[in-house]
C-alpha cells in the first residue's frame, strides 16, 4: 500500500509540471500585455485615474520590476524554482505574495467546503438510500424529481432566494460576511443542497444495483435485520462511485466558488482566481492553478485509498 | 400523478418563499444599529458600510482605483483640498506659491500634524512621500500624477519646494486627490510591504485598524485629528467612532444588507431600485455625479463611413441622448453632451444645445452626403456600399447602450451593428483598427486628462490607445498641450471651452450618458457629503 501511495505521489510530479507549463504558455500566448492592462485598464474600475499619461519609461520600469523583460524559459524556470520552495511569486496587481493570498483565504473556503460537503453527503446519502430501499414507489420518484430540481438550480439564484427568505424575510441569518457559524449557514446550504442532489442520485442507482447482488440475499438469509443489511453490506459497497464524485466535488469546492462568494460577500479563493484571470495577473493565476492542481491530485489519491477500505477486494499491493 | 403533485408542492413552496421575501422587504423594520443616545448633543456612532468592490490594497501613493479611492479618502488628508473644481483650500499645507513658469511649487506646512502612528508630519515626510512614488521599486501607478517630477527640497522643517523639469500646472489639482497625500515615513520603513499595503499610515480623520478578512476593512476615528479644512462644518476628530467596510459585490445582497440592518449605508444600489428607495422614508439617498468623461461612443474617423463628417453629425442628431441615458440608468443619470461631463471643471453648458434630437436634420445630412435609402433593406447606400457602422465594445452597459442607439439609428437608415465581446478582445480590435465605433468612459478630476486620453494624436497608438476616434488634428494637439502648460486658470478654462466646442463641431464623439454614484443609508445616518471627484466624506457623518 505505501509503495502504491509513493508511486502515486511520484506520478503527480509530471502532472503538476505539465499543468504549470500549460498555464504559463497559455497566459503568455494571450494577445494582452499585462503591464499595459495594469497601467491603463479602466474596465474594472480599478484603473489609475490618469493612465493616459503613462510614459514609455514608466512602462519599461514596470516591466523590469515584474521580470517580464526576461526570456520566457527563464521566467518559467524561476517560477518553478521558487514554487518548489513554497514561493508562488507576487501578484502584479496588489504586490502581495500569492502564497499569503491563498493562506489568508483558505480557511474561509475550507470551512465552507467542509460545511457544504458534509451537508451534501448527509442529505444526499440519506435521500439516496431512502429512495433505493423504496425503489419504484412514489417516494423514490419524488426524491428523484426533487433532485433533478437540485441539480439544475443555479446556485446564485438559490443563494439569493435563501438571502431573501432567511435574511430579509425572517432575519435569522446575516446575508453576507464570514466568520462564525451564523454567516456560514446560508452559503453552506446554497452550495451543499445542489451538490447533494448528485450524491442522492448516485447513491440510489449504485445501491439499487448492489441490492440485487447475491451476497445481499446471503446477508438476509443469515437473518440480519434489514437495516444492517442495507447499511453494512449494501451501502458500504455502493459508496465507491459516490466517493469518487464527492472527491471531485470537494476538490472543486476547495478551489473556491466565485458565485457563492460574490452572492454572500464572503472572502475566499474563488475571487482570487477569477479576479487574477480578469486582470491578467500572471503570478496569481499560475499560483492558483498549481495550488488547485495539487489539491486535486491529493484528493484523488485519498479517494483511491478509500476504495481499498470500502471494498477489501481492491488491493494496491503486488505492483498491480 | 404523485410525482406531479410533489413537483407542484415544491414550486408552491418556492413561490411562497419568494412572496415572504418580497413582503419582508416592506415590513421588516431595519433595527437601529445604535441605541438612542442619551445625550443628543453628542454626535457619534458606528457605520457599517456595504461597499461594492473588494480591494487588495489601500496604499494611496502606490495604487488607486475609482472605488478604492473612496475608502482612501477617509484615511488620507492632502496638502491642498479642492472642494469644488479650481478652488484650492489649505489642507496639510497652509499656503503655497507657484513660480512664474509653473515649475516650482513652495509649500508652507502645518506644524501641528501627526500621522496615525504618532510620527510628526513635516517637510521630510512630504519629500519622502513624493520620492517614494517615483522610486521604481515602489511600483507605484501614481507616477503620472506627479508628472515631470524632478525633486523635493526641504527648506526648513515646515517648508518644502517641489521642482519639476517643466511647467506642471495640474499639480495642485493632483495634490488634492488621495494619490499624492503624505504618508508616514516611519510606517513605510518599518512595516512589511504586504502589511503596509493594507495598513497605510497617513494623516486623515480615520485610521485603518483591521482587515479581519478580504471582505472587511475596519477604520477607527483618529482622536488627535484637528486639521479639518475650513469648508467642513466642524473641527476636531470625526463624529463616527468606527467605520466597518463590508465588501459585498452582489447588488441584491448589498441591498438586502441595508434592508436587514446588517449595514447602515451602501453604495451603488441596483439602479432599478433607486426610485423605490428614494420614496421610502426609512432611507435617505445621496447621488454624486462624477466628473471626467461621460460614456462616449467614438466614431472611427479613419474608416468609411464614419470618416465622413456628415455621417457623424447625422448620428448625433439621430440619437436621442436624453432617452438613452434615462433608459440605461432608470432615470438617475443625466445624458452626456460633450467630451467632459457637467460635474467637471470648465464644462460649458452651451454644448448641450449643439445637437438637439432631430431625425429630419439627420436624414437631410445623409441625403446631402449622397447616402441613398435602399427601401427594401431600410439601409442607406452609396456606391453600392451600405451605411454600416460596427460598434465594438465589452458586453454589459456598453452593449445595452449600443442596442438602444441601434434602434435610433435604424430610423435614419444606418445599420449599426453591435459587436459585444470581452474587454480584452475589444482592445485587440481597437489596435487592429477594425471597427467604426468604439467607446470610452472615465472618472477624472482635471479636464486635461479627458482631452489628452481621448483626443491627443499620441494616444492613437500610445498610452492606453484611448483615442479610438483616431483623431489626429494638430489644432487639438496644440490646444491640449497649451492647456496643460497654462498657469493662468481663466486662460486654461478658455482653452478647454474651445476644445469642447471644436470636438463637437467635428462630431468626434457621440456622448451617451454621465455617470453617478448613489449612496443609500438608513434615515438616522446624517451628514454625508462628497468631494469634487465624487468620493464620500465620512468625516461629517454621524448616526442620530
Amino acid at each position: 500500500m505505501s509503495r502504491y501511495i509513493l508511486k502515486r505521489f511520484l506520478f503527480a510530479v509530471p502532472v503538476l509540471l505539465g499543468v504549470s507549463l500549460l498555464v504559463f504558455m497559455m497566459l503568455h500566448a494571450l494577445p494582452v500585455d499585462p503591464v499595459k492592462l495594469m497601467l491603463t485598464d479602466h474596465a474594472s474600475g480599478t484603473a489609475p485615474t490618469a493612465a493616459g499619461t503613462m510614459t514609455d519609461e514608466m512602462y519599461e520600469n514596470m516591466k523590469r520590476q515584474l521580470g517580464l523583460d526576461k526570456p520566457l524559459h527563464i521566467q518559467f524556470g524561476s517560477f518553478l524554482f521558487r514554487a518548489v520552495q513554497g514561493d508562488l511569486g507576487r501578484s502584479y496587481r496588489s504586490d502581495k505574495a500569492v502564497a499569503s493570498m491563498i493562506a489568508d483565504n483558505i480557511s474561509f473556503t475550507a470551512e465552507l467546503a467542509f460545511a457544504s460537503m458534509s451537508l451534501s453527503i448527509l442529505i444526499g446519502v440519506v435521500l439516496g438510500v431512502f429512495a433505493a430501499i423504496n425503489g419504484g414507489t412514489w417516494l423514490d420518484a419524488g426524491i428523484m424529481a426533487v433532485s433533478v430540481l437540485g441539480v439544475s438550480m443555479p446556485s446564485f439564484w438559490f443563494g439569493l432566494v435563501l438571502i431573501l427568505v432567511f435574511s430579509l424575510g425572517l432575519g435569522w441569518f446575516p446575508p453576507m460576511g464570514a466568520g462564525g457559524l451564523r454567516a456560514l449557514v446560508l452559503p453552506a446550504i446554497a452550495m451543499g443542497v445542489p451538490a447533494s442532489a448528485t450524491v442522492a442520485r448516485l447513491t440510489r442507482s449504485s445501491l439499487v444495483e448492489v441490492m440485487r447482488q447475491d451476497y445481499m440475499v446471503t446477508a438476509r438469509a443469515k437473518g440480519l435485520r434489514e437495516m444492517v443489511v442495507v447499511a453494512k453490506h449494501g451501502l458500504k459497497n455502493a459508496l465507491i462511485p459516490v466517493v469518487t464524485i464527492v472527491g471531485l466535488q470537494f476538490g472543486a469546492l476547495l478551489g473556491g466558488s466565485l458565485v457563492i462568494e460574490t452572492v454572500f460577500g464572503r472572502p475566499g479563493l474563488g475571487y482570487i482566481s477569477v479576479n487574477a484571470i480578469w486582470n491578467k495577473d500572471f503570478p496569481t493565476v499560475q499560483g492558483m492553478v498549481l495550488f488547485m492542481a495539487t489539491l486535486y491530485v491529493v484528493i484523488n489519491i485519498l479517494v483511491d485509498i478509500s476504495y481499498a477500505w470500502l471494498d477489501p477486494r481492491v488491493r494496491y499491493d503486488g505492483g498491480s | 400523478m404523485t410525482n406531479k403533485s410533489l413537483m407542484a408542492a415544491v414550486v408552491l413552496l418556492v413561490a411562497v418563499a419568494m412572496v415572504i421575501a418580497g413582503c419582508g422587504g416592506q415590513e421588516t423594520a431595519a433595527p437601529s444599529p445604535q441605541p438612542p443616545s442619551d445625550e443628543p448633543a453628542e454626535k457619534g456612532g458606528e457605520l457599517v458600510f456595504g461597499h461594492q468592490q473588494k480591494h487588495e490594497t489601500i496604499d494611496a501613493n502606490v495604487w488607486t482605483g475609482t472605488n478604492t479611492a473612496r475608502i482612501m479618502r477617509q484615511i488620507y488628508d492632502p496638502l491642498v483640498w479642492q472642494p469644488e473644481p479650481g478652488n484650492f483650500v489649505p489642507g496639510l499645507a497652509t499656503s503655497w506659491e507657484v513660480s512664474e513658469d509653473g515649475s516650482v511649487f513652495t509649500f508652507q506646512l502645518r506644524d501641528d500634524v501627526t500621522f496615525h502612528d504618532g510620527t510628526p508630519f513635516n517637510a521630510e515626510a512630504v519629500k519622502f512621500t513624493f520620492d517614494r512614488i517615483v522610486d521604481p521599486d515602489s511600483r507605484s501607478l501614481q507616477v503620472p500624477r506627479i508628472g515631470p517630477y524632478e525633486k523635493t527640497e526641504v527648506i526648513d522643517e515646515f517648508t518644502v519646494e517641489v521642482h519639476f523639469t517643466e511647467p506642471f500646472p495640474p499639480f495642485l489639482s493632483n495634490l488634492s486627490e488621495v494619490a499624492l497625500a503624505p504618508c508616514s515615513p516611519t510606517a513605510v520603513q518599518s512595516k512589511e510591504r504586504d502589511e503596509y499595503a493594507r495598513y497605510p499610515v497617513a494623516a486623515g480623520p480615520f485610521k485603518v485598524v483591521d482587515w479581519p478578512d478580504d471582505n472587511t476593512i475596519v477604520l477607527e476615528r483618529y482622536e488627535d485629528y484637528n486639521w479639518a479644512p475650513s469648508f467642513m462644518n466642524h473641527e476636531g476628530p470625526a463624529y463616527l467612532e468606527k467605520i466597518t467596510y463590508k465588501m459585498i459585490e452582489e447588488n441584491t445582497t448589498r441591498l438586502v444588507a441595508l434592508e436587514s440592518g446588517d449595514a447602515n449605508m451602501i453604495d451603488a444600489p441596483p439602479a432599478d431600485e433607486i426610485s423605490r428607495l428614494k420614496e421610502d422614508d426609512k432611507y435617505e439617498s445621496f447621488t454624486i455625479f462624477t466628473p471626467g468623461m461621460p460614456l462616449i461612443f467614438q466614431p472611427n474617423t479613419t474608416r468609411i463611413p464614419t470618416s465622413e463628417l456628415a455621417v457623424r453629425q447625422a448620428m448625433l442628431y439621430a440619437v436621442n441622448r436624453e432617452q438613452v441615458a434615462s433608459l440605461l440608468s432608470f432615470g438617475v443619470d443625466p445624458p452626456g453632451h460633450g467630451p467632459i461631463s457637467s460635474a467637471t471643471w470648465t464644462y460649458d453648458p452651451a454644448i448641450a444645445d449643439l445637437y438637439p434630437h432631430d431625425v429630419d436634420r439627420a436624414n437631410e445630412l445623409l441625403d446631402e452626403a449622397g447616402w441613398v435609402m435602399n427601401e427594401s433593406s431600410g439601409v442607406r447606400e452609396k456606391d453600392g456600399q451600405p451605411l454600416r457602422v460596427r460598434f465594438v465594445a465589452s458586453v454589459g452597459l456598453n452593449t445595452q447602450a449600443g442596442e438602444i442607439v441601434q434602434a435610433m439609428l435604424e430610423e435614419v437608415g444606418i445599420d449599426f451593428v453591435v459587436e459585444g465581446m470581452a474587454y480584452e478582445a475589444t482592445v485587440v480590435r481597437m489596435a487592429d483598427n477594425d471597427y467604426e465605433m468604439g467607446r470610452l468612459g472615465y472618472t477624472l478630476l482635471d479636464p486635461h486628462d479627458a482631452f489628452y486620453l481621448a483626443y491627443h494624436s499620441s494616444q492613437i497608438e500610445g498610452g492606453g490607445q484611448f483615442n479610438r476616434s483616431r483623431v489626429s488634428d494638430p489644432k487639438i494637439d496644440q490646444l491640449i498641450e497649451e492647456g496643460s502648460k497654462e498657469v493662468d486658470t481663466d486662460r486654461r478654462a478658455e482653452i478647454y471651452k474651445e476644445l469642447q466646442h471644436y470636438i463637437m463641431e467635428q462630431a468626434l464623439i457621440i456622448p451617451i450618458k454621465e455617470s453617478s454614484l448613489t449612496h443609500v443609508m438608513h434615515s438616522d445616518v446624517k451628514g454625508l457629503e462628497a468631494d469634487s471627484l465624487g468620493r464620500p466624506w465620512l468625516y461629517n457623518v454621524w448616526i442620530e
